[in-house]
């Protein structure tokens, strides 16, 4: 796949981040980097790595300090603030405050590129902005007033207003900030769908590290070093790049699992036996009360063995105690731990 | 009002007949203005004298084509032209409290007539005694002269500066540093100076003759221009100035000229009619409200429309029909405006604003 690699976006050895009275600051240098169309990507990192910077600068929306962002081949700085507006569409992280509009109104504002002084709509356009509502799954917004949205269709229209504008790439700043967890998922699985559907490169910045790992085609990743790297979400998860970016004193990355273990440096260690779906869940009641899992008995303080239907027996070495459902389990579990050490 | 969903959009029949109705609204008050007054005037010699036919009462005419008709015509340009510029800076600095006065431009045509009033004054005594025609016109040029070096302060900081906050700080401030020498002028003065002063600031439509028409008329006229040659920018800047950059727009372009345009509208307007308050910031969301949308393409004639409604009614009352003494026009317009306003926002279900 690499040699149909067609440089639609193209970043040699960019600098970015603020001049202010000749001094610079810079936030992420030698950035080098190359997608092609049609792709999601998410650009990971945690707070205040510079996700916001690089959008921006991608955007156009602040000036590179060093180094060059090529569009199809031409340096952002050549396009005037127009054509840049029919290439490349924003999704910011304020939340919009208008009164008085319709979500039919707020989707109308991405043709604006497209439309004259007076910013009339013509058949096309109108054929356009409904098409737009219908691939976010909004039609049914249009009549109604912004004021009386939830945060999640109003995210829709903002993404659909940013289609509209027929972008070839569309740029969104933590676009799932303001969602509840299946709304995080949903709208993933949307902006990777239209970046298929309407090949464009859609890039989001996101800490959003489960999310981002199960649906994009590639990650943009700040790390530690605050460089960027380049990668399918598995690639940076086998080189344990991830890992390292994101571990911190108290947490740390599993990478079979894809997500955090809490206390990580806990010396509390349990071994649990069984099977199904209770298993799993006293693994969760475990973990959360303090406790790492262990995958030899050997090893661990306890021993947990689970019945059925969340009844277990917890065996320690002069101790033993049952319950009937997940709550004693962690409850005991906990007593367990400050008594344990 | 709740069971209705009210009809927002670019058209709807409700927008139509609104429109209509204020057509229609002004019409009808400018034909009071022209027929109520201390003299009591016979309707078919007033539509006689208007359309041009000689009259038998000299009087008559006169009072009709130099004092009514520049009165009504004043009205209807100095409320529509501060209605205008306020809904500009509302919108420039997401401020539902913003007015064209924000920036410090009437502060600086105060001082400009505190100049003339105040400390010329003081040297011949003439100017205490009034100069007719003379003393109007050159209160008048020096509150321009006042608000254009007030203004183009404030332009050249907002050439530098990025937030739209930061310049409505700063003309805020500028303000306060104008009104303070305006303080001081007022502190050295002489009481019949100062009466004088204070007449200015209570505003009025009636001072302004045919020849200072010439003036106000056609600077109203550009800029009403300059508004509807930018509502398209002003609507994307709904979104934010982030997003309206996105969307193509310059921000820097669009930030100077509307405070060019507005603060042309509020500077003339605040020379001849001294510092009308309160229309500029309550005509934006009476039109907001009445017409349920931010566009700015329905705002702006909107906006025109009713602007110059509520300054001739303004100016109805304040002449207190039957009797001789006149109001103060900025005490009528805000003891009769800011009731309504309270009413008009509180029925309508949408925030007439943001959020």
């Amino acid at each position: 796949m690499m040699n149909t690699v067609d440089n639609f976006l193209e970043i040699n050895e960019l600098e970015i981040g603020y001049k202010y009275r000749r001094k610079s600051n810079i936030v992420l240098s030698k950035i080098n980097l190359t997608t092609r169309r049609g792709e999601f990507i998410c650009l990971l990192g945690k707070n205040g790595s510079g996700k916001s910077t690089f959008l921006r600068t991608l955007a156009g929306m602040q000036k590179e300090l060093n180094g060059s962002i090529l569009l199809n081949r031409q340096p952002l700085s050549n396009f005037g603030n127009r054509e840049k507006a029919k290439k490349i569409a924003v999704v910011l992280t304020e939340r919009l405050q208008i009164g008085a509009m319709r979500g039919y109104d707020i989707v109308e504002f991405g043709r604006y590129p497209h439309t004259g002084w007076v910013g009339k709509l013509t058949p096309t356009d109108h054929e356009k902005v409904k098409q737009c509502l219908e691939d976010v799954d909004a039609t049914h917004l249009a009549n109604r007033e912004i004021n009386q949205l939830s945060d999640g269709e109003r995210q829709r229209l903002i993404i659909a207003r940013a289609l509209a504008q027929e972008p070839e790439l569309m740029l969104l700043d933590e676009p799932s900030s303001f969602l509840d967890a299946p709304g995080k998922i949903e709208l993933a699985v949307l902006l990777r769908d239209l970046a298929y559907k309407r090949n464009i490169t859609v890039i989001a910045a996101t800490h959003d590290l489960d999310i981002s790992l199960r649906t994009s085609d590639r990650i943009w990743l700040i790390n530690e070093n605050h460089e960027v790297e380049n990668g399918s979400p598995e690639d940076l998860i086998a080189n344990n790049s991830i890992a390292k970016a994101f571990s911190g004193e108290k947490t740390k990355f599993n990478n079979s699992k894809r997500t955090f273990d809490p206390d990580a440096k806990s010396l509390n260690k349990a071994y649990v036996k069984g099977k199904g779906q209770s298993f799993e869940l006293a693994l969760s009641a475990l973990e959360r009360s303090g406790w790492q899992i262990v995958l030899s008995p050997n090893e661990a303080q306890i021993q947990v063995t689970i019945i059925s239907n969340g009844q277990w027996k917890v065996m320690a070495d002069n101790f033993e105690t049952t319950g009937d459902n997940f709550a004693e389990l962690s409850s005991a579990a906990r007593k367990l731990k400050d008594h344990a050490l | 009002m709740r069971e209705s969903t009210p009809r927002l959009g670019p058209t709807g029949k409700r927008q139509v007949t609104l429109f209509f109705a204020l057509i229609i609204g002004v019409i009808v008050l400018a034909i009071l203005g022209l027929t109520l007054g201390s003299v009591n005037i016979p309707l078919t010699e007033i539509w006689k004298i208007s359309t041009g036919y000689s009259t038998t009462n000299t009087s008559w005419q006169t009072i009709v084509i130099d004092i009514r008709v520049p009165r009504t015509f004043t009205a209807l340009l100095a409320g529509a032209g501060i209605g205008l510029a306020g809904l500009q800076m509302q919108t420039l600095f997401r401020n539902p409290l913003a007015d064209p006065f924000v920036l410090g431009i009437s502060s600086g045509a105060s001082l400009g007539v505190a100049l003339i009033v105040l400390t010329v004054g003081s040297a011949g005594a003439v100017f205490g005694a009034g100069l007719g025609l003379f003393e109007n016109l050159s209160l008048a040029i020096a509150a321009i002269i006042g608000s254009t070096v007030v203004l183009f302060i404030v332009l050249l900081i907002a050439e530098r500066v990025r937030s739209a906050v930061t310049i409505l700080i700063v003309g805020l401030m500028v303000g306060y540093l104008v009104s303070a020498i305006v303080m001081l002028l007022v502190a050295w003065s002489e009481p019949q100076q100062l009466s004088r002063f204070v007449v200015w600031g209570f505003g009025s439509f009636r001072s302004v003759t045919w020849d200072e028409l010439r003036i106000l008329a056609p600077v109203s006229l550009l800029g009403f221009l300059i508004a509807g040659s930018i509502v398209k920018p002003l609507n994307a800047l709904l979104l934010g100035e982030d997003y309206a950059k996105s969307l193509g727009i310059n921000i820097r372009t669009l930030r100077i000229m509307t405070l060019t345009g507005s603060s042309l509208l509020a500077g003339i307007v605040t020379a001849f009619c001294g510092p009308i308050a309160f229309i500029g910031v309550a005509t934006p969301h009476i039109a907001r409200s009445l017409f349920k949308t931010s566009d700015h393409r329905i705002l702006v004639p909107a906006v025109i429309l009713s602007g110059a409604i509520i300054a001739m009614i303004a100016e109805l009352v304040a002449q207190l029909p039957g009797n001789n003494s006149v109001l103060p026009l900025n005490a009528v317009t805000s003891l009769l405006g800011a009731p309504v306003v309270v009413i008009v926002l509180i029925r309508s279900r949408l925030g007439a604003f943001t959020g």
